[in-house]
């Protein structure tokens, strides 16, 4: 039986995402090989990684990928047979290869052109080559798997070729290129993009100003049509795309229906997921099914036991749909490790651009975490390790007169503690000046001069927008750009930030994260008439609020004493602008939340209970709300609105007035 | 820009204007075809470029024909090929722009 397309894009999909999986294997073990240089089962495992690209590479037709791999895989198999030895250098060009390799899938994933750099990757691989005396031909050229070059099928094709602007200057002329390029297939048809042509009056007759898109049926591969480009290619852009057939067939699909060419790496949509979930998955399917026929049995059945069976048959849905939860939620759960596994890399190239000297602890790869939290959790954690390697660690030359160990030391940890996945990074650097954050604060107008503010605070305007002590500004950190966005980031997916720090020691910085951003568990509240639900690991605690508790302070509006504690108070009701009947407090409850600010007690009618919560996002049907993390059907079908604890307090300590203002309106 | 590189682009404009072409109108001599495009375009008048001595047509010349086009037909004026040679149809097929260059009929 043919492929179908769908096969085939199902194929891919898994070559590509095998393919990332081979990639990062090659990294890893090409950074254990810089300790471990003799590591012979390193060496195989990178060999076996590369020949495995290659391999998939030429199936699918991606030539120019499958032609890189096969230089790549040359070199290896040269260190893996023990003819080469793994110098510093050749493992930056191992290393750099891996990143091209990343930049050529991304390309084929999306049809895209060549990558900038792959020339010169690939020249690098073969100096080192011939430097083993190889010679630059020793690999020989890439062969496509049936020993021709490319696909011997004929396929459409559309090329898009956007001429440099400067080839006319060149004494080039687009339109030869053109001919090169039908001159490969029939069929061919050609538009040209006039868009960018200026007013006849503001042109300038020696820039081209033309893009061309060249519809194609053709049996050359990828790579022969690229090489039609080869002349021009360095100035100008090439994208090969495969349109979809319109209804009609043997025409082609307009505008749309092409993959996009752009820089943007699609994050992965597919999940793997181990037979043995599937086959959980399957069963409880399964006894839903059974129950479904119980219950539709139950309703015929005129028997005196039928409620007692329709009963059970709910109690099995209940039980199996729970335990389907779990097991579909689990299939979303990765291992953190997907997310830690960059790092080995990132410290040990900023590391050499800093010429410090750090090593990296990292514990807990496996803990799991939701897929969607992953990837929210990669810039964030770049950032932090980013930091320290810039502004945490010290030059090995400080840390010899502090008396430190040379080797700097980052610390990344992730663990499962009390339902939420605990991620630390820590360093044994300089630590946080508090007096230099004071100064930095005074001067940018964060603090005032007259402020009493103490050193876990001052400490959290590194959270500030725009606040930075860096003395230089480096490409890596400095800009004041930074902590701001990671904490909004982690606030964003319902997680908490936190900070310690001692001077000449060390930062410690903590992210405390839900375990997934789908499901949670929720406490219902009433204010007013309307249902909310307050996400249950925010919630330290809940009691009646007596009146001798609550105290209006100047300039922090109402705070409620709790245990010697004063907490500010939101009178939820006021902030979320719903009428009451009273504003007795006294018959009212405070939730106490935890927020990456402090503690905030959240004034609510009543408590209505606790549950499971399934999270829809507000933008999808209505638009966002600040305060508000999403919504939720209640059990009779209403929506409730879930509270975002870090938003309705934030939201509050900057609308006092409008509470001022609320108040006045209850008042008269 | 030299004498003869002015005649052999455009020989003379005409009623109704006619740009004259001949020879290679390449990128070597796209100025000076820029500037009689610019002439013909002022105009208030459609605009027949007679091309049948014309040896090669490349990409910067024809972007000039385009831009002419173009600025013409923003006013509902149009632009059309007179008894264009086999370069400049040629060069006018490769790019896929008959629509905007159509052939005068009349030629």
């Amino acid at each position: 039986m043919p492929l179908t397309e769908k096969d085939l894009s199902r194929f891919e999909a898994t070559f590509f995402e095998e393919a990332e999986e081979h990639v990062a294997t090659m990294e890893r073990a090409l950074l254990a090989l810089e300790t471990s240089p003799d590591d012979s089962e390193l060496v195989n495992s990178v060999f076996r990684a590369a020949h495995s690209i290659k391999g998939g590479a030429g199936m699918f037709g991606f030539e120019d990928l499958a032609g890189f791999t096969h230089v790549l895989e040359t070199l290896l198999d040269r260190l893996r047979q023990g003819r080469d030895r793994l110098t510093p250098r050749v493992a930056d060009v191992l290393l750099c290869s891996a990143d091209t390799l990343r930049g050529l899938l991304d390309a084929a994933r999306l049809r895209g052109p060549e990558p900038p750099g792959v020339g010169a990757m690939r020249e690098s691989l073969e100096r080192e080559l011939d430097a083993v005396g190889g010679g630059a031909n020793a690999h020989g050229a890439y062969q496509a798997r049936d020993g021709h070059a490319g696909p011997q099928e004929v396929r459409d094709v559309e090329v898009t070729f956007e001429p440099g602007r400067e080839l006319f200057a060149r004494g080039m002329d687009p339109l030869l290129v053109v001919r090169d390029l039908l001159s490969l297939g029939e069929a061919g048809r050609v538009r040209s993009d006039l868009s960018s042509l200026p007013d006849l009056d503001a042109l300038d007759p020696e820039v081209c100003y033309l893009r061309f898109v060249v519809d194609l049926r053709t049996a050359a591969s990828d790579s022969a049509i690229r090489d039609v480009f080869a002349f021009v290619e360095d100035v100008s852009k090439i994208a090969i795309a495969r349109p979809v057939p319109a209804a009609e067939g043997g025409t082609f699909a307009r505008e749309g229906a092409r993959a996009e060419v752009t820089k943007t790496v699609t994050t992965a949509t597919t999940v793997r997921v181990s037979t043995e979930k599937i086959d959980k998955i399957i069963d409880l399917v399964g006894e839903l099914v059974i129950a479904e026929t119980m219950i539709l049995s139950a309703l015929a059945s005129e028997q005196p036991d039928a409620r007692v069976r329709l009963r059970d048959a709910a109690e099995a849905i209940g039980r199996n749909t729970r335990e389907l939860q779990e097991e579909v939620m689990g299939v979303r759960m990765v291992p953190v490790g997907t997310v830690f596994g960059r790092f080995p890399r990132v410290v040990r190239d900023l590391a050499a651009k800093f010429g410090k000297a750090i090593v990296l602890h990292v514990e807990g790869e496996d803990t799991e975490i939701d897929r969607g939290m992953v990837e929210q959790l990669a810039d964030p954690l770049t950032h932090l390790v980013r930091n320290a390697i810039d502004h945490g660690i010290e030059s090995p030359e400080v840390r010899a007169e502090l008396g430190k160990p040379a080797e700097g030391r980052i610390g990344l940890r992730a663990a499962h503690q009390g339902g939420r996945v605990v991620v630390d990074v820590d360093d044994d650097g300089a630590g946080l000046n508090v007096e230099r954050i004071r100064e930095k604060a005074l001067a940018s107008g964060l603090l005032d001069a007259d402020a009493d503010q103490d050193e876990q605070a001052l400490m959290a305007l590194i959270f500030a927008p725009g606040f930075s002590t860096a003395k230089e500004i480096t490409d890596v950190s400095g800009r004041g750009v930074g902590m701001d966005v990671v904490k909004r980031t982690i606030e964003g997916v319902g997680g908490v930030i936190s900070l310690s720090s001692e001077l000449g020691k060390g930062t410690h910085v903590r992210l405390s994260l839900p375990l997934t951003t789908a499901i949670m568990d929720g406490l219902s509240v009433r204010i007013a008439d309307q249902t909310f639900v307050l996400p249950l690991l925010s919630i330290v605690e809940s009691f009646r609020l007596k009146p001798e508790h609550l105290k209006t302070v100047l300039g922090a509006g109402e705070v409620v004493r709790v245990r010697g504690d004063a907490i500010p108070l939101v009178r939820m009701h006021r902030e979320l602008g719903i009428d009451v009947e009273s504003t007795d407090p006294s018959r009212s409850i405070v939730c106490v939340v935890d927020t990456s600010s402090g503690r905030v007690g959240l004034l609510v009618d009543e408590l209505l209970g606790q549950g499971q919560v399934v999270i829809k996002t507000l933008e999808t049907n209505y638009r966002r709300i600040d305060g508000m993390m999403g919504a939720t059907i209640a059990g009779d079908g209403r929506v409730a609105l879930i509270v975002d604890p870090q938003g309705i307090a934030r939201r509050a300590t900057g609308g006092r007035g409008k509470e001022k203002e609320h108040a006045a309106r209850e008042s008269n | 820009m030299s004498e003869d590189t002015n005649v052999g682009i455009a020989e003379r404009i005409e009623r109704p204007r006619t740009l004259r072409l001949s020879g290679a109108v390449d990128v070597s001599r796209v100025r000076a075809l820029l500037d009689a495009a610019r002439s013909c375009g002022a105009g208030r008048s459609p605009v027949v470029i007679e091309c049948s001595a014309v040896e090669r047509l490349d990409a910067a010349g024809l972007q000039v024909l385009l831009a002419l086009a173009k600025k013409l037909q923003s006013v509902n004026l149009d632009v059309r090929l007179r008894s264009p040679s086999e370069a400049v149809l040629a060069a006018v097929r490769l790019a896929g722009v008959e629509s905007e260059l159509p052939i005068d009929e009349r030629s």
